[in-house]
């Protein structure tokens, strides 16, 4: 352990696991949030419903808050390759250079353009211009994940490729543009993870309601909300199944290491699949529930097929591959899918048996509560399923081509980079302070409806009415709806006013 | 001299120097906006509506840098390789102040007291260290820099980090804080209201910056012709120092002036036009400096530590073989900046425009 503290390689991928993590902590936000963004933009846009504007302000906000993170930290990854892969940037600068370029001049070009028209322009722009600028944000993320997920696949699976020797060393060199981009995993895992990030933003937009819901607060819009973050979750998990075996029919075809490495097995036979166990390495196997022959099965729809074990690899490289860390993730990720599942049909049924629109519901505290939290879920599954892929690439930072311990900076030193993972510590800690509190205040704010020239009279208008005292003393109209709306002194004239609200925040 | 450069070497040596202008004048004033935003702006409705002659564009104007690096990755992997692991803790001093800065203009707004005025901090800083560490940078590759067999800079840490600060990169680095400053005075003059106190104020700055960017720019390059250049080894860059390189930058220095000339009539009288005359004055300078470069990226410093024999022309990290992707890359490379350059110009027309028009602190209300 002492010696790795020293050393140069370690840190510098201690340093990349960690900011490109905490690069996709907020990237899947972003891409899933985007999506529910321009879908209630989309809405409003529709019906003009200053209700409805207020919903997609909120989107607006905790949006833009969240983006303006992974734009923050996509920067450190960019730079990532030039000052602590050196020699790898190198060795592939001739092939993956140019997604870099190209997600820079396609996609964050068109995001942060129409990101400026999210933030800035509701009032400078028509509304029709404000709904697209919406779209084409998502549109942006989705186009710069296929970029950088192509430069990816193809450190997976690399193509159109050869390597040659240069007074410099050797390095790869494109033979063939479009065989290195649609390279043999880009599909499988492209669709992979956007719909894993899909999923996501449907968990965020039902845990949302679900908690407006509990407070007793905006329940229409949390009720309609609700429902539509059910139904997106419902597809985009259906999708999920042919992705995900898709990408395990990629891996057995062309990394059958790293494929025995997820399920931990030695030796040749057909491939097991565990529901959970423990990896018992020095008697090669685990221990747990098992479906025999069943990841054959998932990846050639023939429980029979024999998968190379690990011991029919070259043993130095399986030393360098950590299996137990590699099954473990692999495995967590496989149970977040049915618990994901386990939650999409409670939603479902909680959505069109319990939640009538126009009555108190009835749904136990511990099912909102459920809801509340069930992001985690998608949200670790993604990090697990990465893992997964980059762990189990080892010891390769180019499959096959460019070991990882070559791949470094040798001209960065060990103090630099404890300097660096120092800073990293804490200005990412301190930006993960601040989102909190941002999104947090967002939140318990809710989507409140203010008062404008326009809806004056909807403010007027409302019966049988409460008054309330928010945080900072601002006068808040609560209808039978449940919607609240910020009113002036003169609307609060003639209406019953109540301190507190059951339920509602303090 | 036996280095050969194709064309579509050249062409992306070009490209990148076109990016580097549109990045120096459109990040360029929004950085220069943060170095002045603790000066200029006194209150906090002040302090707002520099924010937001900013807002809408800063992260679109940053895109640039990022196309920079991408570009020169996939044009020249060496060179992005050696410079960013060989400037490995001022490389990530720009980062940690542009990651600082992005959520900085975000957030300075929505949070009140300590936490608010921590991000305010942060902007002003965040903004200030990338315009001078990016003069440093450009002064050490003129200065040469020390480089290895394998092409990395050579020297350990903490020297290395020192080293950096010799006499022609902080000269270059003053230069560019002042054409920052320049520029963001520039734009505040082009986009706040006539007669109020921030506009005044920056219209106060624009000369004396306009003025001092010139002052320096000429003292940089007489160090540079007078002192580095004499010292440099034979081989290499040097000898595309002479003849028509010389004539051309003789040229790109008068345009400078003449720029700045044009700046000086017109601020006051002609903001936008004022602000496209000190735009030039940067792209001129930043030509002569590329000018000056032609045909290496990184040159190496001293002939012991040249990257090949000193009789091979490539002692230095140029742009020709083997230091230049292939042509098939570049090629693939070209066409796609071919569809993406004129699609990033459009979405730069369409902000511009949607954002055009003097702005106040609560022009926006979100
Ligand atoms: C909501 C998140 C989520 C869920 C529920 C699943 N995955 Fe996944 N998985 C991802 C999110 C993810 C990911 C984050 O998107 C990864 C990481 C790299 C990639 O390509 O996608 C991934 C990678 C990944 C890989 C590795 C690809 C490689 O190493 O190159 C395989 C084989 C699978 N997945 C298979 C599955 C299976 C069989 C699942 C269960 C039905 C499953 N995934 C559920
Ligand atoms: C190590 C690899 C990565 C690099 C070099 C990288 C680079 C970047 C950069 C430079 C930005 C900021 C763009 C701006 O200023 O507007 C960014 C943001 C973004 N990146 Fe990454 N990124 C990486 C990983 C990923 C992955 C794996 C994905 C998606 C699957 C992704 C998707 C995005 C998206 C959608 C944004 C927009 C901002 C946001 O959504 O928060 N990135 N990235
Ligand atoms: C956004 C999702 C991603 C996550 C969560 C992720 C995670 C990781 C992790 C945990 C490692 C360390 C593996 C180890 O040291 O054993 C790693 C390494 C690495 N990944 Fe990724 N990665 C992601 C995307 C990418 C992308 C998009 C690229 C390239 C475009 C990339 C390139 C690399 C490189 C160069 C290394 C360093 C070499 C190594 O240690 O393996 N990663 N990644």
């Amino acid at each position: 352990m002492g010696e790795l503290l020293f050393d140069v390689g370690f840190l510098s991928r201690f340093q990349f696991a960690f900011t490109v993590i905490y690069h996709f902590l907020f990237v899947p936000l972003s891409i899933g949030l985007g999506l529910i963004l321009a879908l209630t933009e989309t809405r409003y846009y529709k019906t003009r419903n200053p209700k409805d504007k207020a919903a997609s302000k909120l989107w607006v906000r905790i949006f833009t808050a969240t983006f303006a993170v992974g734009v923050a930290t996509g920067i450190t990854m960019e730079f990532a390759f030039g000052t602590n892969w050196a020699n790898y940037s190198r060795f592939v600068g001739d092939i993956f250079g140019a997604p870099l370029a190209a997600e820079a001049l396609f996609a964050f070009f068109l995001e942060s353009v129409f990101l400026g028209v999210l933030i800035f322009g509701r009032d400078k722009v028509s509304p029709k211009f404000y709904m697209v600028s919406a779209w084409l944000v998502w549109f942006g993320s989705a186009l710069s994940a296929l970029w950088i997920i192509i430069a990816n696949s193809w450190m997976q699976t690399p193509a159109g490729y050869e390597v040659v020797e240069t007074e410099l060393g050797s390095k790869a060199v494109l033979t063939d543009f479009f065989a290195a981009a649609f390279n043999p995993s880009l599909g499988a895992r492209y669709f992979h993870t956007v719909d894993a990030l899909l999923i996501l933003g449907a968990f965020l937009a039902m845990a949302l309601c679900a908690y407006y819901i509990k407070k007793g607060r905006f329940t229409h819009f949390a009720k309609t909300g609700f429902r539509i973050g059910a139904i997106v979750a419902l597809v985009t998990t259906i999708i999920m199944l042919p992705t995900a075996h898709e990408q395990a029919v990629v891996v057995a075809e062309n990394q059958p290491m790293k494929l025995a490495a997820m399920e931990a097995q030695w030796v040749d036979e057909p491939a097991a699949l565990y529901l959970f166990g423990i990896v018992d390495e020095a008697n090669q196997t685990v221990i747990g529930p098992a479906i025999p022959g069943g990841t054959s099965f998932l990846a050639s729809f023939d429980f029979n097929k024999v998968y190379p074990g690990l011991n029919s690899f070259d043993s130095q490289d399986v030393e360098a591959l950590n299996v137990p860390f590699i099954f473990y993730m692999y495995h967590l990720m496989v149970i977040g899918f049915g618990l994901i599942a386990i939650v999409v049909i409670l939603a479902l049924w909680t959505s069109f048996k319990k939640l009538k629109l126009n009555q108190k519901h009835d749904i136990p505290t511990w099912l909102l509560n459920l809801f509340i939290w069930a992001p985690l879920i998608p949200f670790l599954s993604i990090q697990f399923g990465w893992a997964v892929a980059e762990v189990g690439r080892q010891p390769w930072v180019v499959y096959g081509l460019l070991r990882t311990e070559d791949a470094i900076s040798e001209a960065v030193s060990a103090p630099e980079l404890w300097i660096t993972i120092l800073l990293f510590f804490i200005v990412y800690g301190v930006i993960f302070v601040t989102w909190i509190k941002t999104i947090h205040g967002y939140i318990k704010r809710g989507p409140v409806v203010e008062e404008t020239a326009h809806n004056k009279a909807l403010i007027d208008d409302i019966h049988g009415e409460t008054v309330i005292k928010e945080h900072k003393g601002e006068q808040l109209l609560i209808d039978s709806e449940g919607n609240e709306y910020l009113a002036h002194p003169h609307s609060l004239d003639g209406k019953v006013a109540v301190d507190t609200v059951e339920g509602a925040e303090k | 001299m036996g280095l050969e450069v194709n064309f579509l070497q050249v062409l992306w040596f070009i490209l990148l120097t076109v990016v580097m202008v549109a990045y120096y004048i459109l990040d360029g004033f929004d950085l220069g906006v943060g170095g002045l935003y603790p000066f200029i702006a006194k209150t906090d409705e002040e302090k707002t509506t520099l924010r937001n002659i900013i807002g809408p564009v800063w992260d679109g104007n940053e895109v640039w840098l990022l196309t920079l690096g991408g570009a020169l990755f996939a044009a020249f992997p060496p060179a992005y390789a050696t410079t960013f692991s060989g400037f490995y803790l001022a490389i990530m001093v720009v980062l940690f102040c542009l990651i600082l800065r992005a959520v900085a203009i975000h957030y300075a707004g929505s949070h009140e007291g300590a936490l608010g005025s921590w991000w305010h901090i942060a902007f002003f800083i965040g903004s200030l260290l990338p315009m001078l560490l990016y003069g440093v940078a450009v002064g050490n590759l003129l200065n040469g820099v020390p480089l290895l067999a394998n092409g990395d800079v050579a020297g350990s840490f903490p020297a290395r980090f020192i080293q950096l600060l010799g006499v022609l990169p902080l000269l270059c680095g003053v230069l560019s804080l002042l054409m920052g400053f320049m520029q963001g005075a520039a734009w505040t003059v082009a986009k706040t209201h006539e007669g109020t106190a921030l506009h005044d104020r920056a219209l106060k700055l624009v000369k004396p910056f306009t003025i001092g960017s010139i002052v320096v720019f000429i003292i940089a390059t007489v160090f540079y012709v007078f002192l580095v250049v004499p010292n440099m080894p034979e081989a290499g860059v040097k000898y595309y120092l002479g003849g028509g390189f010389a004539v051309a930058r003789i040229i790109t220095i008068v345009l400078a002036i003449a720029a700045c000339a044009g700046a000086l009539v017109f601020i006051g009288k002609n903001n936008l036009l004022g602000f496209i005359c000190t735009s030039l004055v940067v792209a001129f300078v930043i030509i002569t400096m590329v000018l000056s470069l032609f045909p290496a990226l990184v040159p190496a410093a001293t002939p012991q530590y040249a990257l090949m024999a000193a009789e091979n022309a490539g002692v230095t990290i140029t742009i020709g073989a083997p230091f230049a992707s292939s042509n098939l890359a570049l090629t693939a490379m070209a066409i796609i900046a071919a569809i993406g350059v004129p699609l990033v110009l459009i979405y730069h027309v369409i902000a511009y425009r949607i954002f055009a028009g003097k702005v106040h602190h609560d022009t926006y209300k979100h």
